[in-house]
Parts: structure tokens; C-alpha cells; sequence
């Protein structure tokens, strides 16, 4: 075994399968070879992370310009995917509405990776009346189906991206306490946490140095699943008006407006919605792959 | 068998106890006192003071929150949800009215999504990384990212729009014409079993493919029964029995989705109702409608525990011996 001149590979032992290494540049070329559609995938992202970044270079007009005489324009190498039914060129608007979607998606997501991360580790590690409650709370929020969540919110606080991001943390939060309790729960016994105990290493020291990082890539996955759900949601909140309100561009919104003029103006239904499905499908296959790359035994931390 | 469903129907208590409790505080923190809303414009006159009061008191709006809580509680017990701000009437009947569309839609999606995915399943299952299987896993991927409301749309525009086979919009009950009500469901209940067609294939798929995978597996086949056997007899009792969890937890997900869906359809059921109520600014609606759906939500993964639990003689045995 010449493998094991690599710490990180003295486990590699137990298992028959080729291992795995992350973090050198070899490795994640070697990976990309195996999987082609990674590089794909990340290209994926890129492209809609500079739509959102800086979408005056990309749209070729503005997204808020008025033209009456362009009106439900069918796509032609002016307008790309066609006009609006107020003669807005529909790919810049798609353009402009990417940040929104990236932030309300992203921004709601990270509020219940904090929250969630952090009640999960408590109500494991610490149990205690703790526990119960926060594992009873989480339960009935779990049993709220997102768009129910979404309407009981929008009728109390009003339709806002705020709304949207608060809908999506609701609905993110009891998955990610869910998640990091069943994994603390399983680590609390574990030698190591045992060994560090019985030395009086800090509560703290020991759920950051030693609990976090091996609960971490269940964590990693169902961030990025997550974030390609958030997208789902965002758009499914605007397109029933519960989302950012027009004149703000947002590709739900501009398919509840579409469906109005699905006979005459077809295009108009098929950008935004094909926007939201790569966006979606992008996210959500990177998440399928960090699954199945991430063998968290042979990850080097 | 008893002691578990005992066991189980405790355990929901504090879970509705939280939902309902979240529904009445976050319904009452909307701004806007409901007296005045009752009242309408006279109420901000200063010789109607008195008479806002009474009303308050009326309304039970003067007692302490918690007190409020309960009260509503206990009505709700009893099914009274209060009336509806817009039409006047008992949400109760409201509701209910609304709810026979809504089943049926759902109804027909399951059925549609099982008889579709199950034999889907054990085709990529019995091939795995063939060509098959690989379009199917695709199809899978694709049918989890589709928003739905697009593909409602998308299948609008051809069946409807082009092609003028199917009709685009509306719920006819199904004692009225069944047949008119089974042909308008078919559009909306297609793309809402999309994304259940989808997840379900996915999980039976992996699950039958570690099936096969086991001992018993090999034993079966080696003593020369024919395929079908083993997987009819073998395999797929043992792949279903988790395979029920998760069609019980996508009952959630459907729920969400029946939301949107017959928005796009203009199928008037209880999601549509309570997206009206929301754009009304009709609160017991919002509020009974929301409680109703998580509760049956609720009871509906019990009905799913339950069954779990007979259909896994392993459980049912753990149980005798430790009575826990």
C-alpha cells in the first residue's frame, strides 16, 4: 500500500473502493475527468452568479424601458426571447431579475443554516428541557407545507422579498436542526468526543473542533439541495403575487403576468420558465454531486 | 398494535398544539384591530366609541391573549373557525365546500403517480446503468427542478392552446359529470404528479437496487424462480415498506404544489380559496384554511406511521417483546 505515505488515507484501508482526495488541484481535475458534467455544472453557476453580479454588461436593454410599439414582440436577434406585453425585452429582464432570486434564495437558505446549525448542536449536545421543546417546535413546522407557511405569512406581514426569504428560513430551519441533532446524537458517543470530555476539554472547543466539522458534509449537501428548493419557492411565491412586487423584475412574477397572454404571446411563458428550471436543476445537481463526492471518512479537514 | 397508536396519537398533541398556536398568534399579529375591521369606517367616530367597545367584548378581543388562544381552541375543537370577513359565512362551510375538489385532484395524482413509477422503478432497477436507466434518472432529475406552474402552463399552450383536446381551466364536480371532471383533472393532476413521479422513482429505484443486492435475492433466483417471482414476492415487499414514508411525507409537498396548481387551472379547491382569502385580506379564512390542511397533513403521516408499523412484522414483533 503506498497510499498510506497520505495520513489522510490511513482509513482508505477499510474501504475497496478508489479513494478519493480533495483539495489538491490533481484531484479535482482527476475528479472533473470521472465526472464531466461537474465543470459543466460550475459553469452553471458562474453564469448566474454574473447575472446577478453585474447584469448592465450582460442584458442587452433595459429591463424597466416602456416600448408600446414593441409590445408582445415574438423573439428575433433584437430581442432575444421576445417582448413583454409593455414591450420590455424579457431576457434583460430575466437578466436584472437574477439577482433578487440568488439573493432571497441564498439570504433565506443562510439564515437557517446559522439558526438551524446552531439549535441542532445545542438540543443534541446539551438535551436537557431544551430538547423537547426545540424537537416539538421543529416537528410542527415541519408538518407546515411551504405554501401553506407562505400564505399564513404573506396575509399577516404582506407580500415583500422579505417575506420570501422569512417563508424559506421557516420552512429550511426545523430541516437543518433535524439534521445536525440526528448527527450530534451519533458523535456525542463517539471516542473522541468521550476522550476529549474525559480531559476537560470545553464544551465549545469540543462542538467546533471536533462535532461541527464531522457533521459538516450532510450540512454542505443539504445547503446546496436547499438552495435550488429556495429558488423553487421564490418563484412559486411570485408567480401567486406573495413575492417581490412589479415593477421589480422576478421570474415568477413575470409568469403570472405571462399566463395572461399564453394565447397570443407564447415566448413570454417559456423564457422566465426555463430560466427557473436551469437554475434550479443547476443547483440542485451540484448538490447531487457534492452527495456523492463527499465521502466524509476520507475527507481531509 | 393498540399501544402504538396510542403512543402516536399523544405524540401529535404538542405538534398541533404548536401549529394552531403558531396560526392564531401569527393571524393576530396582522395589523388592524378585527373589531374595527367588523365595523368598518363608522368605527373610528368618537360616539361609536362605546359601541367598538362592546363589540371588543363581543369578540372576546378584551381578554388576555392566551385566555383568547384557548377559546378559539376550543371552538376550533368543535369545528367553529368563526366566520369569514368577506362573505359573512362559517369558514367551516367554506372550506368543506372546497374540499371535494381538492381530493379528488389529489387523489387521481397518487394514483396517477404509483401505477406510473412503481413499474418505471423496477425497470431501472433490474438494469441499473443501462440506457434505460439512464434516461429515467434523468427524466427524474428534471422532473424535481420543472416549476410546476410552468409546466401547467407549458401543457396549457398544447393541449389546450394548440392541439384543443383538453380543456384548459376549471373543476366540474365529479357527481355532476364524471366524465368532464376526470377530463379536467387530467392536465392539472399530470403536472402535479410530475414531481412525485420523479422523487418516487428515485427513491424505489436505489431501494430496489439494494434489494436485489441481498442474500435472498441470490437464494431465490439461484433456486430457479423466474424473475417476476422475485421481485413480485421478494423484492418489492421489502422495498415498499419505506417507500410509504416517503409517499406519505410528499403528501406535504403535494399539498404545497395543490396550492399552485390549481391556481394555474383555475380549479377551485381549498388552495385556491385560501390564495383568495390571502389577496382578500380575509383572516379566518387564511387562518382555518392553513390549520385545516396541516392537520389533515398531520393525520395523514400518522395514517402512514401506522401502516409502516403493521405492514413491518419486525416493528410489530420489537414491540410485543419490549412493550415499551
Amino acid at each position: 500500500m503506498t497510499k498510506t505515505q497520505d495520513s489522510s488515507l490511513a482509513h482508505s484501508k477499510e474501504f475497496s473502493g478508489r479513494p478519493k482526495r480533495f483539495g489538491t488541484a490533481q484531484s479535482w481535475l482527476a475528479y472533473s475527468r470521472r465526472n464531466p458534467e461537474t465543470p459543466l455544472l460550475l459553469a452553471g453557476i458562474l453564469v448566474f452568479v454574473l447575472m446577478a453580479l453585474i447584469p448592465g454588461v450582460i442584458a442587452p436593454h433595459d429591463p424597466q424601458k416602456i416600448d408600446a410599439g414593441v409590445a408582445l414582440h415574438p423573439p428575433s436577434s433584437e430581442y432575444w426571447l421576445g417582448t413583454d406585453n409593455l414591450g420590455r425585452d424579457i431576457f434583460s429582464r430575466l437578466v436584472f431579475g437574477t439577482r433578487i432570486v440568488l439573493l432571497v434564495g441564498i439570504g433565506g437558505i443562510g439564515i437557517s443554516l446559522l439558526i438551524g446549525v446552531t439549535l441542532g448542536l445545542v438540543a443534541g449536545y446539551r438535551g436537557g428541557w431544551l430538547e423537547p421543546l426545540l424537537m416539538r417546535i421543529t416537528d410542527a413546522l415541519l408538518a407546515f407545507p411551504t405554501l401553506l407557511l407562505a400564505i399564513l405569512f404573506v396575509a399577516t406581514f404582506g407580500a415583500s422579498a422579505l417575506s420570501v426569504v422569512i417563508v424559506i428560513a421557516l420552512g429550511y430551519i426545523p430541516r437543518f436542526i433535524r439534521l445536525v441533532y440526528s448527527s450530534v446524537l451519533v458523535l456525542k458517543q463517539s471516542d473522541y468526543v468521550l476522550a476529549s470530555r474525559a480531559v476537560g476539554v470545553q464544551d465549545l472547543r469540543i462542538l467546533m473542533r471536533h462535532i461541527l466539522p464531522n457533521a459538516m458534509v450532510p450540512i454542505i449537501v443539504l445547503t446546496t439541495l436547499g438552495i435550488s428548493t429556495a429558488f423553487l419557492i421564490e418563484a412559486s411565491m411570485s408567480y401567486l403575487g406573495f413575492g417581490v412586487q412589479p415593477p421589480e423584475p422576478s421570474w415568477g412574477a413575470m409568469l403570472n403576468n405571462a399566463q395572461q397572454y399564453l394565447e397570443i404571446a407564447p415566448w413570454y411563458v417559456l423564457g422566465p420558465g426555463f430560466t427557473i428550471f436551469l437554475a434550479v436543476l443547476v443547483f440542485n445537481l451540484a448538490g447531487d454531486r457534492l452527495r456523492e463526492a463527499a465521502d466524509p471518512k476520507l475527507r481531509k479537514l | 398494535m393498540g399501544v402504538y397508536i396510542l403512543r402516536r396519537l399523544v405524540h401529535l398533541i404538542p405538534i398541533l398544539l404548536v401549529i394552531s398556536a403558531m396560526v392564531f398568534v401569527l393571524t393576530r399579529l396582522t395589523p388592524g384591530d378585527p373589531a374595527l375591521m367588523k365595523m368598518g369606517a363608522q368605527a373610528t367616530l368618537p360616539e361609536n366609541r362605546e359601541a367598538l367597545e362592546r363589540l371588543r367584548a363581543e369578540m372576546g378581543l378584551d381578554k388576555p391573549i392566551v385566555l383568547q388562544y384557548f377559546i378559539w381552541l376550543g371552538n376550533a375543537a368543535t369545528g367553529n373557525l368563526g366566520n369569514s370577513y368577506w362573505s359573512g359565512r362559517p369558514v367551516m362551510d367554506l372550506i368543506l365546500g372546497r374540499m371535494p375538489a381538492t381530493l379528488q385532484l389529489m387523489v387521481t395524482t397518487i394514483i396517477l403517480s404509483l401505477v406510473i413509477s412503481v413499474p418505471i422503478s423496477i425497470i431501472a432497477a433490474l438494469r441499473p446503468g443501462s440506457l434505460l436507466d439512464k434516461g429515467l434518472m434523468l427524466f427524474s432529475v428534471m422532473g424535481q427542478a420543472v416549476p410546476i406552474f410552468w409546466l401547467g402552463l407549458a401543457l396549457i399552450l398544447l393541449f389546450a392552446v394548440q392541439w384543443r383536446i383538453l380543456p384548459a381551466s376549471g373543476y366540474v364536480p365529479f357527481a355532476e359529470d364524471p366524465l368532464e371532471s376526470i377530463r379536467r383533472s387530467l392536465l392539472p393532476a399530470i403536472v402535479l404528479s410530475t414531481r412525485e413521479i420523479a422523487i418516487f422513482t428515485k427513491f424505489l429505484r436505489s431501494e430496489l437496487i439494494d434489494v436485489l443486492n441481498q442474500d435472498y435475492i441470490r437464494s431465490a433466483t439461484a433456486k430457479g424462480l423466474t424473475q417476476t417471482i422475485v421481485v413480485r414476492r421478494h423484492a418489492m415487499k421489502n422495498s415498499l415498506i419505506p417507500f410509504i414514508t416517503v409517499v406519505g411525507l410528499e403528501v406535504g409537498a403535494l399539498l404545497s404544489g395543490v396550492v399552485i396548481v390549481e391556481q394555474v387551472f383555475g380549479w377551485s379547491g381549498v388552495g385556491w380559496l385560501s390564495v383568495q382569502a390571502v389577496l382578500n385580506r380575509d383572516y379566518t379564512l387564511v387562518q382555518a384554511s392553513v390549520l385545516i390542511v396541516c392537520a389533515i397533513f398531520v393525520f395523514v403521516n400518522l395514517f402512514v406511521d401506522i401502516l409502516y408499523f403493521y405492514l413491518n412484522p419486525r416493528l410489530r414483533e420489537s414491540l410485543s417483546q419490549t412493550s415499551t
